[in-house]
């Protein structure tokens, strides 16, 4: 590029001069204001000077301002090369039972420094487990962490041989997984990007405690740990600007910049860190860089004239990576042989030294002096540590180190096990590397590392991963309370839809005494569509910095109150993010002590079709509160079309084991499953979630009948009995605002002398998981006597084909096909949506009432119980086209 | 990236860059002038006197 060849060298002198004479007379502060006011001329001039994102590929923190190092080094290296080998060693002997079992070396190998670091100066522990830092370790570098947990005397040489091999308990999880070590993980960080984008509103939920008054902030803070390959994931950067907006000075960010990811080089024609520095600063974060380790800082003391620096910036990261692989000759050649000047002031190096010359994610000095500015910097901005360093460091360049497959290496030959512990001066002797398995090594419990180990940890408040189990309880008020009642009772002849039957549910616990308080009501936009501006005023939006002008509506009962007190978490448009946000308030009993109940209330089908993998790590994460999809139903959010019409999401939702689903109808029906849901998870402390299905028609909402309490909540009750004078019968099954089509279907039915008992099924994910369980017992032992599921019980005594009809795919009715018993059919939405009236669309997916009637009727007349007259004069009365295309095809 | 190369030697002596440049044309090392601003900061009319004063003594020596 033109602008930046040097055309006048002493004009440019002339102001660097300048600059430097300012410094020197009159301070940084000084400076800068030069510096902001020779943009804001060149912004009113419309000068296209843009302001650069990036600086030198030097470290930030300059020698002269590295702190004393506080630790004892010899001590620290030993326990990192304890830890390193004993990593190692657990995947490596994993896989030597069993070559499947796989593992990764050289993520953990490439951290080491980075977490140790961490680990003897700054995590901080606590005895709860809820008052310390929040640390999100890459999920990839678990070998590492539990490495370290032997050391410390948590995790034995029995569990460590149980690494990746978990069937029958007691196993080590591949990578941090809460759900198999609850007493240990505290986050999923796989898949990659859910780490840092969690991390980011936990630090956000930290300081909305805080700021309520919930739990106080101290000096905790959320250290998030990933990989530079990890960031290509939208989730890690996507949010960035909310940490900053939010002023989360109680974030740091760790990026492990190893160039590599599994493949390849992240960036091979480009520096990944000069990427993500410019992504950073312009999201106004703390950056700094750790790219050189203390070998390099002669070197660049003495390179007065910068062409050491110029070289450091020009090469790319494909070539960094190989100066790694290929060692320190090919360096001296390849690197400094570009500009015989530099070779010459490497000359009195050895090709070992030049070798050994490290990076800065390897130096604990330089690491230290990162970690301590970004916990000292107080300019309400979050941090960013990148860190340079190579993958697989210290497994030796024929080994593995910087290897194009590091990441997939998981075994090691004999003489690289021997340079390894030469290397980290294992003692264990060669004859123990050949005769067995790769050894473990730890340190005497009178060794110096041992006491150092556990002095720090105690020094620190307690050893790290621990997650908090003992959870408070809540008591949930009974369906009696008027948090329910007005539910109980039914609309009479109004007409309401479930969202707003739901909204007055969550308005009720919002002012109960004692759960008002825990109640987190978490919205991505569009909180009006689901009738909940009402809330603004009365709980306020949670706003860090308060209100700073007067809304446009702010004369209306119900204007926009934005708040630092505020309770809702209106989170704006990005469904990750509001995500990233319930898991964290989901996950407050275990990471905070303090239990929260939140409600993220969503457009149903942005829910888990957009956000799946966070709803899978939730489940992970063992977080308690509801998900709410809005505006659900394929049909029923009718004028939206193909890309908002939900009629999948309760499939979706049921690949989560511990995810409780329900598609209510009425107002009764959703008090009963809120409050049996609250019951569940905070007072009998089930570790589950719960997802419900809202709509936006109105219709009048009936008192709950007598005794449907038990059926709402295992997945379906009679509704509405049929004629007990009609010997011809049939079943009718239905849910969401489908089910009132089921109950007209009954009224048309009665033309034909056929009666309908008309059952409303909240949940046909809840009845196949209870059957499942039911035939699997039956399997198991068939001597014994089983009470059959719920379903089978429900009808088996009733007469007549059973016809259920859904606005979500036809697989949702159709999975409990085996425990029905008697003639089934369903009706559902399969295909794409797209917008018309509701009864069109009812109509164009076959799911309304006369498709119903007309559907029963071709039941009965299969078992030769109407005759095929009546079937074709219910054709011709409802309008059924028997031509007309396959709503799945078109 | 390019002024890595450019080593800043002058920081002793505090003048912005437009009095630089002015010295510069003008010959004058601004290590021999007297500053008037600001914490010695070398204004225009500091290198302007300079010159007059170094004229007048060449002018004066001449007579």
């Amino acid at each position: 590029m033109k602008d930046t060849v040097e055309i006048d060298k002493s004009e440019t002198q002339e102001w660097l001069d300048a600059l430097a004479s300012v410094v020197d007379r009159e301070g940084e502060n000084r400076a800068r204001f030069l510096f902001n006011s020779l943009h804001s001329y060149s912004d009113k001039q419309g000068l296209n000077i843009a302001r650069t994102f990036n600086t030198a590929h030097r470290n930030t923190i300059a020698v002269s301002d590295e702190p004393d190092y506080p630790g004892n080094l010899d001590i620290e290296r030993k326990l990192r090369a304890a830890i390193r080998w004993n990593s190692i060693a657990m995947v490596v002997r994993a896989n030597a039972k069993d070559k499947s079992i796989g593992g990764h070396l050289a993520s953990y190998m490439s951290s080491s420094t980075l977490y140790e670091v961490g680990f003897n100066h700054f995590f901080k522990g606590s005895p709860t487990r809820c008052e310390g830092d929040l640390v999100y370790f890459q999920g990839h570098i678990s070998p590492g962490i539990y490495a370290r947990s032997y050391l410390e005397g948590r995790l034995s040489e029995e569990q460590l041989d149980r690494f990746r091999r978990e069937v029958g308990g007691g196993g080590l999880p591949s990578y941090p997984h809460p759900y198999l070590m609850p007493d240990y993980w505290q986050f999923s960080t796989v898949s990659m990007g859910l780490g840092p984008i969690q991390a980011i509103y936990q630090a956000r939920l930290m300081k909305y405690l805080h700021n309520r008054d919930l739990k106080p902030l101290g000096e905790r803070k959320v250290w998030a740990f990933l990989g530079d390959g990890e960031c290509d994931e939208v989730e890690t950067l996507g949010a960035l600007n909310l940490a900053s907006r939010e002023k989360l000075d109680n974030l740091i960010f760790v990026i492990n910049c190893n160039l590599q990811r599994l493949d390849g080089p992240v960036r091979g024609n480009d520096r990944v860190m000069e990427e993500l520095e410019s992504s950073f600063l312009g999201s106004h974060w703390n950056v700094i860089k750790v790219v050189w380790g203390s070998g390099w800082d002669a070197l660049l003391e003495s390179d007065h004239d910068g062409r050491l620096q110029r070289l450091m910036n020009e090469t790319v990261d494909g070539e960094y990576q190989n100066f790694k692989a290929q060692g320190g000759a090919y360096t001296r050649r390849h690197f400094f042989g570009k500009d015989p000047e530099l070779l010459a002031r490497v000359e009195h190096l050895s090709d070992q030294d030049i070798e050994e010359l490290t990076r800065g994610g390897h130096d604990s000095l330089k690491i230290y002096a990162a970690y301590q500015k970004a916990v000292k910097t107080t300019n309400g901005k979050p941090t960013v540590i990148l860190a340079h360093t190579v993958k697989g460091y210290g497994m030796g360049s024929e080994h593995g180190e910087a290897d194009m497959e590091a990441h997939n290496i998981k075994t090691m030959e004999l003489e690289g096990l021997k340079r390894l512990r030469d290397r980290f001066a294992i003692p264990v002797s060669d004859e123990q590397l050949k005769s067995g398995p790769m050894p473990y090594y730890r340190p005497g419990n009178d060794a110096p590392e041992t006491d150092y180990l556990h002095a720090r940890r105690t020094l620190l408040g307690g050893y790290l991963p621990a997650r908090n189990t003992d959870h408070e309880t809540l008591s949930i008020p009974a369906l009696d309370d008027k948090v329910f009642t007005a539910q109980l009772k039914g609309t009479g002849e109004r007409k309401i839809s479930s969202t707003m039957a739901f909204v007055r549910v969550l308005t009720g616990l919002t002012k109960h005494k004692q759960l008002g308080e825990r109640i987190v009501p978490i919205i991505p936009d569009e909180a009006r569509t689901f009738g909940m501006e009402g809330m603004f005023r009365q709980l306020g939006i949670y706003a860090a910095g308060g209100q700073k002008y007067a809304p446009v509506d702010a004369g209306q009962i119900m204007y926009y109150r934005e708040d630092i007190k505020g309770q809702i978490l209106e989170e704006g448009i990005t469904e990750a993010g509001a995500m990233a946000s319930w898991i964290a308030a989901a996950t407050s009993h275990a990471n905070h002590g303090k239990m929260l109940i939140p409600f993220y209330i969503y457009y149903a089908m942005f829910g888990f079709q957009r956000i799946g993998d966070l709803a899978w790590a939730a489940g992970d994460m063992l977080t308690r509160g509801f998900m709410v999809g809005g505006t659900a139903g394929r049909t029923t959010i009718n004028g939206e079309g193909l890309q908002h019409q939900d009629g999948h999401s309760h499939l979706m939702a049921s690949a989560i084991p511990n995810c409780r689903t329900y598609d209510p109808t009425y107002g009764y029906e959703i008090a009963v499953i809120v409050q049996h849901g609250l019951k569940e998870m905070y007072e009998r402390h089930k570790e589950c979630f719960y997802y419900l299905t809202i709509m936006n028609e109105n219709y009048a909402h009936p008192a709950m009948p007598d005794g449907a309490q038990e059926g709402i909540i295992r997945g379906m009750y009679l509704l509405q009995a049929g004629e007990d004078d009609q010997k011809t019968r049939v079943q009718l099954l239905g849910s969401g605002t489908i089910l009132r089509e089921a109950e007209a279907a009954r009224e048309l039915l009665l033309d034909f002398d056929v009666a309908a008992d008309v059952w409303s099924v909240t949940s046909f994910n809840e009845l196949r998981r209870e059957a499942l369980e039911y035939d699997r017992q039956r399997f198991m032992k068939p001597q014994e006597v089983y009470e059959k599921p719920w379903l089978t019980q429900a009808l088996e005594n009733r007469s007549g084909p059973v016809i259920a009809a859904t606005d979500y795919m036809k697989l949702y009715a159709d999975q409990v096909r085996a425990w029905v018993p008697n003639d089934y059919y369903v009706l559902g939405t399969d295909g794409f949506g797209r917008s018309d009236s509701r009864e069109q669309l009812r109509a164009f997916f076959e799911v309304d009432r006369y498709y119903i009637a007309w559907m029963a009727l071709v039941a009965l007349c299969e078992k030769g119980e109407v005759s095929a007259d009546i079937v074709e004069q219910a054709m011709n009365r409802f309008n059924i086209e028997p031509d007309r295309l396959s709503p799945l095809v078109s | 990236m390019e002024n890595d190369t450019i080593t800043v030697t002058g920081h002793q002596i505090h003048a912005a860059p437009c009095v630089r440049m002015l010295a510069r044309t003008l010959g004058v090392n601004l290590a021999e002038v007297e500053p008037s601003g600001l914490k010695e900061r070398i204004v225009e009319e500091d290198v302007k006197n300079f010159v007059r004063h170094v004229m007048d003594e060449r002018k004066r020596k001449s007579e």
